[in-house]
């Protein structure tokens, strides 16, 4: 079967950020900020491994934290610009 | 082993430096090229580390701000890349005048790697080792400018910043502050003007282009930039380390895996 794209996005956060959990940990609801300590330097790492994953451009126009506050609104992002 | 601070260049534009000197007979001399910006701050430490385990290895090193940064002569704007090239030189001399017999060693650190790699021909190096170099000047310009935006969604849930306007703004004789840093229209052309090694340029004879990264699958850019160094002639290794991007970090990391194979790679078939 293959990944949805929240799993996919939680294997990219865990490897990119260096988290010590397991992907499927990371609860899709909650604040990648509040509750996963994700910080500026994490959330630029984030944008690069989105556009690396997915083959997406992050435009100037998509910082916003409402497209990165969750794992559900990463996917919502990234399937809205999935070719 | 001993440490010892160092003036080196002109009386009004001098470099601070830190000359590492090993108890015993010098292996080799090796020049430390920090990156700019932030990523100078918060790679300070691990190259503090890498030249201390270079000494150790008995190498003579020299770490060194350029003008307009750290302990230096000068404001940051006032200088461009051509200037901080002539400033490796001048380090790279003075390493020289040290160590006369000593063969040289340019190791660099993004676009500390940039100016290494411009630099090396100019030094009279024998070997270049870059770690995460930033090779391409536009992109650097992109990524730096994408870093301000991230701050900016973070402190106000939108970034403001619009980079083509950014660039817009200094082609027109502008200039913009890049994280504190004030970029002004000749450095910012400057930057845009690095661009990666091509096929036949002059390079040194070995090099070695370390990815650091999330995982250890080599990038294509670095794999490209690597064949167009050996297509010159260079003997251009790659290598990749699991390692979070030390140079953006606030806290610590540790790079010791990456010296210790820098270090290895540098004593190969010496």
């Amino acid at each position: 079967m293959a990944a949805t794209v929240e799993d996919r996005l939680k294997t990219m956060i865990v490897e990119r950020l260096f988290m010590k959990i397991e992907p499927d940990r990371i609860e899709e609801s909650k604040s990648l900020i509040d509750e996963y300590g994700v910080d500026s330097v994490s959330l630029l790492e984030l944008v690069v491994g989105i556009e690396e994953e997915f083959g997406i451009e992050v435009g100037d126009e998509d910082f916003s934290v409402a497209n990165f506050e969750t794992v559900s609104a990463l996917a919502d992002f990234v399937r809205k610009r999935m070719p | 082993m001993r440490e010892e601070s160092v003036r080196l260049g002109h009386a009004n534009e001098w470099l601070h430096g830190s000359l590492h000197e090993p108890d015993e007979a010098a292996r080799g001399a090796a020049l430390i090229c920090a990156p700019l910006f932030e990523e100078r701050k918060s790679a300070q430490r691990a190259l503090v580390e890498f030249a201390r385990a270079l000494c150790r290895a008995h190498w003579l090193v020299l770490r060194f701000d350029y003008r307009g940064c750290g302990d230096s002569a000068g404001d940051f704007d006032a200088y461009s890349v051509p200037d901080w090239q002539e400033d490796v030189r001048e380090a790279a001399a003075f390493l020289r005048a040290r160590g006369p017999d000593l063969p040289l060693a340019l190791i660099g650190l993004r676009l500390g790697g940039a100016l290494a790699l411009r630099s090396a021909g100019a030094c009279a190096a024998e070997t270049v080792a870059l770690w995460a170099p930033a090779l391409d000047g536009r992109r650097y310009l992109r990524d730096v400018l994408r870093r301000k935006m991230v701050k900016e969604m973070m402190g106000q849930g939108q970034a403001r910043t619009r980079r083509n306007d950014c660039f817009e703004d200094l082609e027109a004789g502008r200039r913009l502050d890049f994280d504190g840093y004030a970029v002004t229209s000749r450095l910012y052309r400057d930057l845009a003007a690095l661009v990666p090694p091509a096929n036949g340029e002059p390079s040194p004879r070995r090099a070695l282009l370390a990815h650091v990264g999330p995982n250890e699958r080599l990038p294509t850019d670095l794999t490209a930039w690597a064949a167009a160094l050996a297509a010159s002639g260079c003997r251009a290794d790659t290598v990749a380390f699991r390692l979070p991007p030390f140079w953006s970090l606030i806290g610590y990391a540790d790079t010791a895996p990456l010296a210790e194979r820098t270090i290895r790679w540098m004593e190969e078939e010496r």
